[in-house]
């Protein structure tokens, strides 16, 4: 069989037994390290669970004494005895930081007594000196929760790093250690600032007094696109009135995204022209801006618009139906749209009953 | 040269080829998965994600879950998805025409009434008779969608058209979601950069023998059923190999339809789950992809390898044929209806990679697979290979697959390690030993019965019982 034989040719049975028993030695050495991970992961886990007891013992008497002093031979025993495993003492800064997070004032401030005198800070720094990205994040982020601001100046330098996630630590640390100041960076920003981030800073601002946004006009016409979003969030949450005719020059951003957070900040901080331009800007947006519009005059519209919105209403979109009812009832603060603005034909009934249905809610 | 030896040469050769061409591939994925799965593990190492469940900026989702015929547990499930951690969350039940008392129950058990509303058709669905929200404010973010039935496609359809959120999380009303997932399926979409985010896909694991209380998963057990063990195995394969590696390709065709989050708009323009596909689930992904690929719009389909979402999986060999039988038919129709991509160039990695990958190695697989395994088999009767020929080349695709599978047990306990006992490993590997002689061609012969089945046009999902979830029995000593 000529097909047969020169298939053989090339491919002879002991040729495949041998492959078949490489993939049998590969498959058992896998069995074998698979086999001992588990039993290390045991193993790692019991003692994690016996450090993490030793430790929290610790840390409650720290926190109900209100003083470390006398723990100090304590701690410097169970240094002596458990951390002198790199693996060990990752243990103790991971449980020491989940503690802290969940802690303010000066129950807190033992919680860093604690990290300090076990010597845990040298850890940190060296995360933070590292080369790999991972590390040098992990470095950042431990520093920052255990308060430690003498390494803000070289914290400050990696705001703008080009690893996203050493940058993201290194912006979250500065904004937590130094709340509203810490927001400097954005001055030179030319990196991403993706949402999450931006969530995280909207996070750690909270927990600082309001002191003021002075470069707020500088963020708002930056050229990173970031930095404008997030400068118009921080305007929007902090009700900054004065920007106001800095966002409206935002409303002439190319950036679709851009505009619509626009017109959303200038909904928290409009002055007597604010509805003006949003209704010239109206006919030129795409729908989700213009739904957004809509949602913005509800706001801070008056019975002036109240023609304005009814002209939206007698439009095609059901969506921009459905918001312009409810911005008319919002706005005209009547029970009843349909008697009070003859929209009878105009406003599928099904629009009515619901925006009525919301109003009474 | 006869005409039967160019016959018989070119299909050794052409099998040959082939199953080098697929053992190549699973090696590939295998290792090129490690990475995704090690780079998503430090970059999430130390995420704190109760940030987003407490923002007042944090994205808005709607979790939207259709219910058929679901009256014994649906209370439990929707109280279940209410729990989940994120507080700019809706929970859309749609009863899709239901035939018992799902929708009563809901009613009853959350005091529901039905309010006017107005429902834009944005995507052309059976007939919406009713919505239904609760007036008790502890469950004010629920929204029970009462409609004509018409398939889940048609159910997930009128979701989005009710949906008022931005994300919409589609899962099967019957899975268990970790406390977090919603969290962790968000996340990537606020993570975009250059490239779109346009869907997030999460794992799914096997809930069978798992202990469950008040709609939440207390312990993770190994199953008891041989089919559902199988099929742990084989889910640790698929999602944390082979989505994987596809997802850091930007290549990802498939999120499972048990649990996937969208960009709404994205899945709106798209035009919205197909009704006439029974894998709607894979249709919708590759639609969207298609979408963005046509309006030249750079876009990424992201994977969540933290096992989020837990179902039950089917326990006798009957449902598990109906099941790929029915996997295999959204395959085929799917690919159909996109054939314009196959080895197109303007679809960049889609066309010219996914696509062909799918049609080769998971459409025309069981095929090719059965058709090889025949040939051979009688070119050994006929003595044109020798047994010991066959039997080599049984052994090494054999061992080969064995070796896999060990590789993905390595992988589960060097991540997520859900199986913590030695012995739920060793169990898994034992059973992995019967794959290749019972389960896998079990599955085989369900995707050819597949075949025929769109051959003949067959449409239908066929029925899929489930026990339900409970505290399994105690085990024997």
């Amino acid at each position: 069989m000529e097909a047969q034989k020169k298939f053989l040719d090339y491919i002879q049975p002991a040729e495949l037994y041998f492959l078949a028993l490489f993939f049998c030695a590969v498959l058992l050495y896998i069995l074998a390290i698979t086999y001992f991970t588990l039993r290390k992961k045991k193993k790692s886990h019991f003692e994690k669970m016996e450090l993490v007891t030793v430790l929290d013992e610790c840390i409650t008497e720290a926190i109900v004494e209100d003083n470390i002093d006398h723990l100090r031979d304590d701690l410097q025993a169970f240094g002596i005895k458990h951390l002198h495993l790199a693996h060990n003492r990752q243990v103790a800064i991971d449980q020491l930081i989940n503690t802290k997070k969940n802690l303010t004032g000066l129950a807190a401030q033992q919680i860093i007594a604690v990290y300090l005198q076990l010597g845990l800070k040298k850890d940190s720094l060296e995360k933070l000196h590292s080369r790999k990205w991972n590390h040098k994040a992990k470095g950042i982020y431990e520093l920052y929760i255990m308060d430690q601001h003498d390494v803000t100046e070289e914290i400050t330098q990696l705001a703008n790093d080009n690893n996203e996630f050493v940058r993201a630590e290194a912006q979250t640390a500065l904004t937590g250690f130094l709340g509203f100041a810490g927001l400097q960076f954005l001055d030179h920003l030319s990196q991403p600032l993706s949402e999450w981030q931006q969530l995280k800073l909207l996070d750690r601002l909270q927990a600082h007094a309001f002191t003021d946004l002075s470069q707020l006009d500088m963020w708002l016409t930056a050229i990173n696109r970031d930095v404008v979003l997030f400068a118009l969030k921080l305007t929007e949450i902090y009700q900054q009135y004065q920007m106001h005719d800095v966002v409206l020059k935002c409303l002439m951003h190319a950036d679709i995204k851009v505009r619509r957070q626009a017109i959303k900040t200038l909904g928290a901080i409009p002055n007597d022209n604010t509805v003006q331009y949003m209704m010239l800007l109206f006919e030129t947006e795409p729908i989700d801006n213009q739904l957004e519009i809509i949602r913005q005059l509800a706001n801070i519209g008056s019975g002036s618009d109240q023609q304005y919105l009814q002209q939206m209403i007698a439009g095609k979109d059901e969506r921009i139906m459905l918001e312009a009812a409810r911005a008319l009832a919002q706005v005209s603060d009547t029970e009843d749209m349909i008697d009070a603005f003859d929209l009878t034909g105009m406003l599928p009934p099904s629009i009515y009953e619901q925006v009525k249905h919301e109003q009474r809610r | 040269m006869t005409v039967f030896h160019i016959i018989g040469e070119l299909l050794t050769w052409g099998i040959f080829c082939y199953s080098v061409t697929l053992l190549c591939f699973y090696i590939f994925i295998g290792l090129y998965s490690i990475g995704e799965t090690k780079n998503y593990q430090l970059k999430n190492d130390f995420t704190d994600y109760r940030l987003l469940a407490s923002s007042p900026h944090a994205p808005s989702v709607s979790i939207l879950a259709p219910a058929y015929n679901e009256a014994a547990t649906i209370i439990e499930n929707v109280r279940s998805l209410l729990s989940l951690y994120y507080s700019n969350m809706e929970v859309i039940i749609i009863n899709d025409g239901s035939k018992d008392d799902t929708l009563q129950r809901m009613i009853d058990a959350y005091q529901l009434k039905k309010i006017p509303f107005h429902v834009f058709y944005a995507l052309k669905t059976k007939p919406v008779r009713g919505v239904y929200k609760s007036e008790n404010p502890v469950f004010s973010k629920l929204v029970v969608v009462d409609k004509e039935n018409g398939g889940k496609a048609d159910a997930l359809n009128v979701g989005i058209n009710i949906s008022c959120n931005d994300y919409i999380v589609c899962i099967d009303v019957d899975c268990i979601l970790e406390q977090d997932a919603i969290l962790k399926m968000v996340k990537p979409f606020l993570e975009e950069r250059a490239e779109k985010v346009i869907a997030t896909g999460g794992v799914v694991r096997i809930a069978n023998s798992c202990e469950v209380e008040n709609g939440r998963l207390t312990r993770v057990n190994l199953p008891e059923n041989y089919y559902a063990r199988m099929q742990a195995l084989e889910y640790i394969r698929a999602f944390l190999l082979g989505r994987m590696a596809w997802a850091r390709l930007n290549g990802l065709l498939l999120i499972s339809g048990a649990f996937g989050a969208f960009d709404k708009k994205i899945a709106l323009e798209a035009g919205g789950y197909d009704h006439k596909t029974v894998g709607e689930d894979m249709e919708l992904v590759v639609r969207m992809r298609r979408y963005m690929e046509e309006n030249k719009q750079p876009y990424k389909v992201a994977y969540i390898p933290d096992p989020l979402c837990w179902t039950e999986a089917p326990t006798s060999a009957k449902i598990l044929t109906r099941q790929r039988n029915r996997w295999t038919r959204g395959t085929i129709e799917t690919l159909q209806y996109h054939k314009r991509m196959f080895f197109n160039p303007q679809y960049g990695v889609l066309g010219m990679l996914s696509y062909p990958y799918w049609f080769f190695f998971e459409m025309l697989a069981p095929g090719i697979e059965l058709i090889g395994f025949v040939a051979f088999l009688l070119m050994a009767i006929f003595n044109v290979v020798s047994w010991h020929m066959f039997l080599a080349l049984l052994v090494f695709i054999v061992t080969f697959g064995y070796m896999y599978s060990a590789f993905a047990l390595y992988m589960e306990v060097n991540t997520f390690n859900m199986y913590r006992r030695r012995s739920d490993v060793m169990r898994l590997m034992l059973t992995a030993l019967t794959e290749p002689f019972y389960f896998h061609p079990l599955g085989v012969i369900a995707a050819v019965k597949g075949y025929i089945f769109v051959l003949r046009r067959k449409k239908g999902w066929g029925e899929m019982t489930r026990q339900g979830f409970g505290t399994p029995p105690a085990k024997a000593k």
